[in-house]
C-alpha cells in the first residue's frame, strides 16, 4: 500500500502548504497595521478590528486581502487627520480592501498603484483629494463603496484597463465617479448625486497613456449633480463645469444607456472636445470623442438653470433644459431619438440603433484575469515615486515641500542619509510643513525610491 | 514691420470653458487646498515680485539696446521678460502721434512701428509665459512668479495699447495686435468671463482687419481667426471649413511660420483630412531653421510630431524629433520641455520609464 500512503503524504502536504500561503492574521484595534502586512506573506487576509488607526499603509505584496471587521455600523477608521498624505497605497497584485472607513488624507484615501485584479470593496471615504483611486491597473473592481467630499474626483480610475465600478455611493465630491485614459470598463448601478459633476469620462493630456476607449455607463442613478465646484483654483477639477450629470471629454467608443439621469441644472450629459476645454495641447491625442452613443436613459429635469461655464457658453444662444448638449466635432456618434429630449450641437449626430445596447454586458473584466507582472526596483520606484511623492514635491519648484532639484542637491552624495530623512524626517526648512514619516513603505522601495530620484528623475 | 508676433500658439491652449478660477475655497484640506491659502499666496507672489525685479537702466538707447539683445529670448523667461520691459520703458518715451498722416507729415512714422513691435514682443511674451505653465499642476512658487509676470505684461500691453488706439482706423496692423492682445493675454489667469468676452472682440477686429488689409503682418489675422473659428463649438459660430480656409492663406502669405504649420496640421486631422495634414507635416520638415526662432522651431517639431505619431506615421514623427534633437544639441540653452509628475500626474511612464511626449 505504500501507493495509497505517497498519496496520502502529497494531499497532506499540498494542505500544509495552502494553508501556509494563506495565513490569517489579526490587528488588534488601534495597533499598527502596517507592522502586520510587513509580517505577512504573498495570500494571507488580515483582519483589521475595529478602532481608530491614524496611519498611513503600503501593500506591495501579492494576494493580500486587508479586511476591516465590522461591529455593527463601527469599522476599523484609518484618519490621516489632516496630517497624513495617504490612506492605503497598494501595488501588489490581487489585492482586497474591503471594510474600512478612511478619513482626513491630504492626498489619496486608497490608491492603488499598478496593481491588477485589484478589488476595493464596501469602504467608506471621505474627504481626500481622490478618495478611491486606482491607477495603471488592469482587471479590477471598485464597489459597494461610499465616497464623499472629494476636492477631484470621489472614485477615481485613471489610466488602467477592464475595471468595473459596481454599486457604489457618490455624493459631496467635485466629481462623483471618473474614467480618465481608461480603456474597457463598465461604470454601473451607482448612485452619483449632488457632485459638481456626476460621471465624468475623460481623456487627459500629458499622460503616458495616449487614449480612453470602451466605456460603458449603464443604469446608474445620476441625480442633483449641482454642488459648488469646491476644487481649489489652481487644479485641473476647478474647470470642471457644475451641474452636469455626464461629462465625456474626448474618449471614443462610450455608451451612456439605461441610467436615470434628472435634475442636474446645467445638463444631463455634455459631450465635448478637448479644445473647448483648453485641454488640446497633447499633440498625440486625439481631442474629438468619436462614436459616442446616447441611448435609451431616463431623462428629466436636467439643464433647467445652466451654471457658471455651461451658462456663459448657452446665453448666446438662449438655449436652457438640455439633456444633451455636444461641443464635440467627433465622428459616428449617435443619440437615440425620443420625446422630451433636447439638444444642442448634434447636427452631425446620428439616430442610435438598437443593435448598439450594452444592455447584456455583465463585466469589462478579463475572463481569467490580467498578468501578474513583478515589477523590477526602477518601476516599483517611478510608481511609488509617483504615488506618494509627487502628492507634495515638484521637480523644479516648490510645491508643499521643496523641489526636487534642491533634494538632489542635497544628496547628490548620499543616498543613505536620503533614505533615513524620509523614513524619519525632521524638520529642517523654514516655512515649510513638516513632511510625514514614510518608513511604512519599508526599506526595499525606500531605496527604489531614493534610486530613482537620485539617479534617474531629471537626468 | 520688423517684428511680427507668433503668439497663436498660445491661442491652441485659449478655450471657450477653459480653466475658470474657482471662486470657492476647498475646506477638505488636501495639499491643493493648503496652497490655495490667501496668505501663502500673498507671501509667494511678494517674494517672486522681488526675485525677477531688472536691473534699472536710466539711458534711452542702452534701454533700446537691452530690449534688441534679448527680446527674442523665448528660452529665458527672466533675460526676455526684462527685455520687453526695457523696450516697453523706450517706446513710452517715444512720442506717437494721433493718426497715421499726421505722423508721415511729423517724421514720426518709426515711432508708431517701435511701439508696435514693442506691444509684438510683449505679445509674444504672453506665449513664452503660457508655455511654462505645466500640463497639469505646477509647484506655488512658479505659479506665483508666472502669476506676477503674466500681470506685469498685461499692464505693460495696456500702456502701450492707449498709445496706439487712435491708430487704429488708419493702421490694420495696429488693429490686429489689439486683437491678438485681446486673446494672448486672456489664456492664462483671467476669469472666463474675461476670457469670452475677448474672444468675441477680438473675432469682430479680426473680421474687420482681413478685409482691410489681407497681407497685414504676413496673415496674422487670418492666422488668429482660422484659429478662434476652429475652437468655437457650431453654435457659438465656429465653422471649421472656413477656419482651414483661413489658415491655409495664413500659412501661404507666411510659409516659415510655424504657428500657422501648428494650426492648420491639427485642423486637417481634425477634420480628416489626413492627406493632407501628412502632407504640410512633411513641408514643415524641410523647413530651414534659419527662418524660424530656435525655440519656436523645437517645440514647433516636438508638436508636429506628435501629430505624426497621431496620423499614423512613426518614422516621420522620428525626422522631426532627429531635427529637434540637432538643433537642441547646438543650442544648449534652448528648453527641452520635458514634463515631470506632481499629484500623481504627468512624469514618465512609471512602468517604461518613457518620456510620454517622446516621438520615437
Amino acid at each position: 500500500m505504500n501507493f495509497n500512503l505517497a498519496f496520502g503524504g502529497a494531499v497532506i502536504a499540498a494542505l500544509l502548504s495552502s494553508s501556509t500561503m494563506a495565513a490569517e492574521l489579526r490587528v488588534a484595534s488601534g495597533t499598527s497595521i502596517q507592522a502586520v502586512i510587513d509580517q505577512a506573506q504573498a495570500g494571507d487576509t488580515i483582519l483589521v478590528e475595529p478602532g481608530e488607526y491614524k496611519q498611513s499603509i503600503y501593500i506591495d505584496k501579492p494576494g493580500i486581502t486587508l479586511m476591516g471587521l465590522r461591529d455593527g455600523d463601527n469599522r476599523p477608521m484609518l484618519n490621516g487627520e489632516k496630517k497624513l498624505n495617504d490612506g492605503i497605497i497598494a501595488s501588489g497584485h490581487s489585492v482586497v480592501i474591503s471594510g474600512f472607513h478612511v478619513k482626513g488624507y491630504k492626498g489619496n484615501g486608497i490608491m492603488t498603484q499598478g496593481a491588477n485584479n485589484f478589488k476595493i470593496l464596501d469602504n467608506f471615504v471621505e474627504g481626500a483629494f481622490y478618495g478611491i483611486f486606482p491607477q495603471f491597473g488592469k482587471n479590477g473592481v471598485v464597489q459597494g463603496n461610499t465616497v464623499t467630499g472629494c476636492e477631484d474626483a470621489g472614485i477615481y480610475v485613471g489610466m488602467s484597463d477592464n475595471i468595473d465600478v459596481l454599486g457604489n455611493t457618490t455624493f459631496g465630491n467635485v466629481i462623483g465617479i471618473e474614467f480618465e485614459n481608461t480603456r474597457n470598463a463598465l461604470m454601473t448601478q451607482n448612485d452619483v448625486y449632488d457632485n459638481s459633476a456626476g460621471i465624468a469620462l475623460t481623456l487627459l493630456p500629458g499622460l503616458p497613456v495616449k487614449d480612453s476607449y470602451g466605456l460603458v455607463v449603464r443604469g446608474n442613478k445620476v441625480i442633483a449633480n449641482n454642488h459648488e465646484n469646491f476644487a481649489p483654483s489652481s487644479s485641473i477639477a476647478a474647470g470642471v463645469p457644475t451641474g452636469i450629470g455626464i461629462l465625456v471629454l474626448a474618449p471614443d467608443e462610450v455608451t451612456i444607456e439605461d441610467n436615470e439621469i434628472s435634475d442636474n441644472f446645467s445638463t444631463g450629459a455634455l459631450v465635448s472636445d478637448l479644445i473647448t476645454f483648453g485641454l488640446a495641447t497633447d499633440p498625440k491625442i486625439d481631442p474629438y470623442s468619436d462614436k459616442v452613443r446616447v441611448l435609451a436613459n431616463n431623462w428629466s429635469r436636467n439643464g433647467e438653470k445652466p451654471a457658471g461655464v455651461i451658462a456663459e457658453m448657452l446665453a448666446p444662444t438662449g438655449k436652457t433644459g438640455l439633456e444633451v448638449l455636444v461641443a464635440n466635432k467627433g465622428r459616428d456618434n449617435c443619440l437615440a431619438q425620443a420625446d422630451g429630449v433636447d439638444s444642442l450641437g448634434t447636427k452631425r449626430w446620428e439616430a442610435c440603433t438598437p443593435e448598439m445596447s450594452k444592455a447584456t454586458m455583465v463585466t469589462a473584466m478579463i475572463a481569467g484575469g490580467a498578468e501578474e507582472p513583478v515589477y523590477t526596483a526602477e518601476q516599483k520606484g517611478r510608481l511609488t515615486y509617483l504615488a506618494v511623492c509627487s502628492g507634495c514635491h515638484a521637480y523644479d519648484s516648490v510645491l508643499h515641500g521643496p523641489s526636487i532639484q534642491s533634494i538632489k542637491a542635497l544628496y547628490s552624495e548620499d543616498a543613505t542619509a536620503m533614505m533615513a530623512f524620509v523614513k524619519k524626517p525632521v524638520h529642517k526648512r523654514e516655512g515649510f510643513p513638516e513632511m510625514p514619516p514614510q518608513d511604512y513603505l519599508g526599506d526595499e522601495t525606500l531605496k527604489a525610491i531614493t534610486n530613482y530620484v537620485l539617479n534617474e528623475l531629471g537626468n | 514691420m520688423k517684428h511680427r508676433p507668433g503668439l497663436t500658439a498660445a491661442l491652441l491652449s485659449a478655450s471657450v470653458l477653459a480653466m475658470a478660477t474657482a471662486a470657492v475655497a476647498a475646506d477638505s484640506g488636501s495639499v491643493l487646498s493648503d496652497m490655495s491659502d490667501p496668505a501663502l499666496l500673498e507671501k509667494y507672489r511678494k517674494e517672486a515680485t522681488e526675485r525677477i525685479k531688472c536691473k534699472p537702466i536710466d539711458d534711452w538707447d542702452a534701454r533700446m539696446e537691452a530690449y534688441r539683445a534679448a527680446a527674442t529670448s523665448k528660452w529665458d523667461r527672466a533675460g526676455m521678460g526684462c527685455a520687453v520691459e526695457y523696450g516697453t520703458q523706450a517706446a513710452m518715451e517715444l512720442s506717437v502721434p494721433s493718426s497715421a498722416i499726421w505722423a508721415f507729415v511729423t517724421f514720426r512714422v518709426d515711432n508708431i512701428e517701435t511701439n508696435l513691435e514693442v506691444l509684438g514682443a510683449n505679445l509674444e511674451y504672453f506665449d513664452v509665459l503660457a508655455k511654462s505653465y505645466s500640463e497639469h499642476y505646477q509647484g506655488i512658487e512658479l505659479s506665483s512668479e508666472l502669476h506676477v509676470r503674466w500681470e506685469q505684461t498685461r499692464q505693460r500691453c495696456d500702456e502701450l495699447l492707449v498709445r496706439v488706439e487712435p491708430l487704429i482706423p488708419d493702421v490694420t496692423e495696429a488693429r490686429i495686435l489689439r486683437a491678438a492682445y485681446y486673446l494672448a493675454s486672456t489664456v492664462k489667469e483671467t476669469p472666463l468671463d474675461k476670457q469670452n468676452e475677448a474672444v468675441a472682440k477680438a473675432t469682430a477686429e479680426l473680421e474687420i482687419a482681413i478685409k482691410e488689409k489681407p497681407d497685414a503682418l504676413n496673415g496674422l489675422g487670418q492666422l488668429l481667426l482660422g484659429q478662434v473659428l476652429f475652437a468655437l463649438p457650431e453654435f457659438l459660430g465656429g465653422d471649421a471649413l472656413r477656419a482651414i480656409a483661413l489658415l491655409e492663406e495664413a500659412h501661404k502669405l507666411n510659409p516659415a511660420d510655424m504657428n500657422a504649420y501648428r494650426a492648420l496640421a491639427e485642423a486637417y486631422l481634425g477634420e480628416r483630412e489626413n492627406d493632407k495634414a501628412v502632407a504640410l507635416l512633411k513641408e514643415a520638415l524641410a523647413t530651414d531653421p534659419a527662418g524660424v526662432n530656435p525655440q519656436d522651431y523645437v517645440d514647433a517639431f516636438k508638436f508636429l510630431g506628435g501629430l505624426g505619431i497621431r496620423a499614423g506615421l512613426p518614422e516621420l514623427a522620428a525626422q522631426f524629433a532627429d531635427k529637434r534633437e540637432a538643433m537642441l544639441k547646438e543650442k544648449p540653452d534652448l528648453l527641452a520641455r520635458k514634463e515631470t509628475a506632481a499629484f500623481g500626474h504627468g512624469g514618465e511612464d512609471p512602468l517604461t520609464g518613457k518620456d510620454p511626449s517622446a516621438l520615437k
